[in-house]
């Protein structure tokens, strides 16, 4: 097949270490990707001698190789896998602005939707989060999708997830940017988002495929999450945590972060409330984040409906089932708490949550706990 | 001369006849013993002759055979010692030739004469009366318990002479009665529901598995009172029918753990191995296989507490056992079968630590979780109809009054869901909703179709498999039975969506 030089010499170019310093140091020493395709062996080996080790140096000229190249550029595309350069018509015009821009990425699935928006904003959080702080993000990244927000996390359990998995819901656009190489679907719990990601949103790598990731890729994968995104929103982070890492990344490339407030003294919430203090906007509903990016004038066009909860079925509750649905809030209650609080029996309190469930009122997240569903009318 | 006298070993927990006979003839004096013995059956030789003498009689010196019969079984034990003495003096001739053939002779002799109880007798005395034996010569330790069995004449002794004395029609000895237990004999001190606070939602779905015989899993963190509730249980269980009563007072006098008082059980056992135990200890095993805890289970509960830290293999030997309500053991000898039909209740930790979700206590990998909680198999999971996530009570619910329904009135109404089981299964080999299988499913439990709408939704969403629709189903059933409905009600159906074992995930992470 026949693949244009472009894509060829950054396919070069990936052969060396995936690691955008390293690249751009070499395409410095070069002059360059277009000196770096044209120069001949000799040239090559004197030019990045301060750069690379002679032996390494031969044999990576070794790859320069027309055949070698395309060959391995169809077998991505069998896989499904393309790769985006700073030149590509498709390359995230924000991730230019940071300092080490990746020089090489991977992708599967549609990289269209990159520039497709006006803004983008990364959901970050806890791999170990609770269910309020899942609740959050989940509705954050299908309400601010539906108002045509590019929606960019990580794929990790917990936070990045939701992030996900809400703006999937709402049809939204998403990007996951993995820390590993672009087939290696991790971690495995989301697997299943990992496909339907791949199929109706996009997935970034700047590993190769096959690269098993390590403790430093993913750190380093929070800077293209932070620079592909217009500002950073941290739902939950711990006090040394993997999103407080891509907070200072959002501060460094001038981004704007964004934290959920949490109780004092609660875990999951000490580095969301430590990116306060220290000058992060607080963010309670999708709103702020909205005035924030686009201004409240602007913000107000886009205003869009919410999907209507089941106001009628809301409206219309019998007084026990009233009463029932005012116990049951954001955190999960239990059924325990709900017969304390109601004075009812077990067999009413279930059969009142299950009818409640049915409308789509609540929700139950674990054997006997329960949330509500409307999450916009409770942070309202 | 030659004589035959009639004994009983044990083979499963049923009795199996053995008669003894023995030949006095000239010769070099001897004592010998065959029929495939054990070394405990051997040296019944020396507790028998010593025993007759100083009992006063002289045994005459000459060969003595003594033959068990049938001689392809292994004898073990030591309940064939009176027979075997009996039978010699009869063949020596130093008692008065009377018959004895449809007497049966159990017991073990002290050196002193003295007879001692054994194991098993009631469940030797209950097969020989089935059999055709009237007359029972036993221990008087356990002349109550054999005189359990109705109709059966029971003599008890405490030793030899009284026994001679008794045959040769010198003392008149009147059958032993049967009395039933007192009630003091019976209370137990079982912590009662009433005493526990908050919990509502544990507390009915243990009334639920009461009320149906469902295989219960409760799991929740350390210290939320998984043990305490459970412990509670044998409190609503109802009380054993009297065929019921029979069948565990055998297995609980086989294994020599009948109380002293030697009565009829009457509250339903309740089994707490430890989770060391291994998978023999069990099923019931040994070169002699003694009944396990599954079959000291039986009519009752087996409680383990710690699941997931048992052994995968005691673990898996459950499954079978669970499905039909008795345990096979083959050993070289022989076979066995043992009743096992218990109601299994489980608690589990959600993680090695114990605190999971909690992560201000819980240091453990999210991989930790999940391989704990994978140690649970699908097969065992799937034989557990009720499944409840158990949270420690708030303080606030701690220190209220206590206001719980006491046992004894849940019990009642325990007792009156099963009354309405045991009407409606009259004509068929199950007892419990539990025991509800496909076809029997559709015999008994209708569903509106609004109902069969519901369900249907639920396995659309795929939130219930085909086997959680049966699961449900028979839920379902024990709850209307519990609220008195002849037709499963709307709430009823509700409510057994609600307690039925599914894959719903504990906080954090997709396990179970």
């Amino acid at each position: 097949m026949n693949h244009s030089k472009t894509d060829l010499m950054h396919l070069f170019l990936g052969e060396v270490e995936p690691d955008a310093l390293f690249q751009s140091k070499l395409l410095r020493a070069c002059g360059g990707i277009h000196a770096l395709w044209e120069m001949s062996e000799d040239e090559f080996l004197t030019k990045t001698v301060e750069v690379l080790h002679p032996e390494t140096a031969m044999e990576l000229y070794a790859k320069r190789d027309v055949g070698f190249l395309s060959g391995k550029l169809d077998r991505y595309e069998q896989a499904g896998i393309g790769i985006l350069y700073p030149e590509h018509p498709a390359y995230p015009a924000q991730l230019l602005t940071i300092h080490d821009p990746p020089e090489l990425l991977y992708y599967k699935g549609n990289p269209d939707i990159l520039n497709r928006h006006e803004r983008c904003i990364g959901i970050v959080g806890a791999r170990e989060a609770d269910t309020y702080g899942r609740e959050i993000a989940t509705y954050f990244a299908s309400n601010l999708s539906r108002r045509d927000v590019l929606i960019v996390s990580g794929l990790a359990k917990g936070i990045d997830g939701a992030a996900h998995t809400g703006c999937l819901a709402a049809d939204g656009d998403t990007v996951a940017v993995l820390g590993t190489g672009i087939d290696i679907p991790s971690p495995r719990e989301n697997l299943r988002l990992y496909f339907e990601i791949e199929e109706r949103g996009l997935l970034l790598s700047e590993y190769p495929p096959g690269y098993p990731g390590g403790i430093y890729t993913f750190p380093r994968r929070n800077r293209i999450i932070s620079g592909i995104s217009h500002g950073v929103f941290v739902v939950q982070a711990r006090e040394r945590s993997g999103s407080l890492i891509t907070a200072d990344l959002a501060l460094e490339q001038g981004r704007q972060v964004y934290a959920l407030p949490g109780r004092a003294g609660d875990d999951r919430s000490v580095g969301c409330n430590r990116l306060i203090k220290q000058g992060a906007l607080l963010v309670t509903t999708p709103d702020d984040i909205m005035e924030d990016l686009f201004g409240v004038s602007a913000m107000e066009k886009r205003r869009t409906e919410e999907v209507p909860a089941d106001t009628h079925r809301k409206n219309n509750l019998a007084p026990l089932e009233k009463k029932v649905y005012s116990c049951v809030g954001l955190d999960p209650v239990s059924v325990d708490d709900i017969i304390r609080a109601c004075k009812i029996g077990v067999t009413g309190a279930i059969s009142i949550l299950y009818r409640l469930e049915q409308s789509g009122l609540v929700k139950q997240v674990r054997r006997g706990w329960y949330i509500i569903t409307d999450i916009a009318e409770a942070i309202k | 001369m030659f004589s035959k006298v009639l004994s009983s070993a044990v083979a499963g927990v049923s009795g199996t006849e053995i008669y003894v006979e023995a030949d006095v003839s000239d010769g070099l004096p001897m004592f010998t013993m065959v029929g495939y013995l054990s070394s405990s059956v051997r040296e019944a030789s020396e507790r028998v002759r010593t025993a007759i003498r100083n009992s006063g009689i002289m045994l005459p010196p000459k060969r003595i055979t003594v033959n068990l019969s049938p001689a392809d079984i292994r004898k073990d034990g030591t309940v064939f010692d009176l027979a075997i003495a009996l039978s010699c003096l009869l063949a020596a001739g130093l008692v008065p030739e009377i018959s004895l053939d449809r007497t049966m002779i159990l017991g073990e002799l002290g050196l002193d004469g003295s007879i001692k109880p054994v194991n098993g007798v009631l469940s030797m005395v209950h097969h020989g009366y089935s059999d055709g034996i009237t007359d029972f010569i036993v221990p008087s330790a356990n002349a109550r318990e054999a005189a359990i069995v109705d109709g059966a004449r029971v003599f008890g002794f405490s030793r030899l002479s009284e026994v001679l004395e008794f045959i040769e029609g010198k003392a008149n000895v009147r059958p032993t009665v049967y009395e039933a237990a007192s009630e003091e004999e019976t209370s137990t001190d079982l912590p009662d529901f009433s005493e526990i606070r908050g919990q509502e939602m544990l507390k009915r779905g243990l009334t639920i598995a009461a009320a149906g015989f469902h295989n219960v899993l409760m799991l929740g963190a350390a210290g939320a009172g998984k043990s305490m509730l459970a412990k509670c249980l044998p409190g609503i269980l109802p009380k054993l029918t009297f065929q019921e009563s029979i069948e565990v007072t055998k297995i609980y006098s086989v294994s020599g753990l009948l109380p002293d008082t030697g009565t009829l059980m009457k509250n339903r056992p309740f089994r707490a191995p430890h989770h060391t135990v291994s998978e023999y200890a069990l099923t019931g095993g040994g070169a002699i296989p003694r009944p396990g805890e599954i079959s000291l289970a039986h009519n009752g509960v087996l409680f383990l507490d710690e699941l997931p830290e048992f052994k995968k293999s005691a673990l898996e030997v459950l499954r079978q056992p669970m499905e039909d309500g008795v345990i096979r053991i083959a050993r070289v000898q022989a076979s066995y079968t043992y009743p096992a039909d218990f109601m299994l209740v489980a608690a589990a930790n959600p993680c090695p630590c114990g605190y999971y979700p909690d992560r201000k206590r819980c240091r453990c990998t999210p991989r930790m979780v999940s391989a704990y909680q994978g140690k649970l198999s699908g097969p065992l999971l799937d034989r557990i109809d009720i499944r409840m996530e158990v949270t420690a009570v708030s303080g606030d619910a701690l220190f209220e009054e206590a206001s719980g329904e006491t046992s004894e009135s849940i019990r009642m109404r325990v007792e009156a869901a099963r009354k309405r089981q045991e009407e409606r299964y009259a004509g068929e080999k199950i007892r419990f909703n539990s025991q509800l299988s496909g076809k029997m499913l559709g015999t008994y439990i209708r569903l509106s179709d609004s109902q069969e709408e519901m369900l249907h939704a639920c396995v659309t969403s795929g939130d219930l498999s085909a086997r959680g629709v049966y699961r449900v189903m028979r839920l379902a059933r024990t709850i209307a039975d519990l609220s008195d409905h002849d037709a499963i009600g709307d709430e009823d159906l509700t409510e057994a969506l609600f307690f039925r074992n599914s894959n719903l995930p504990i906080e954090g992470s997709v396990i179970l």
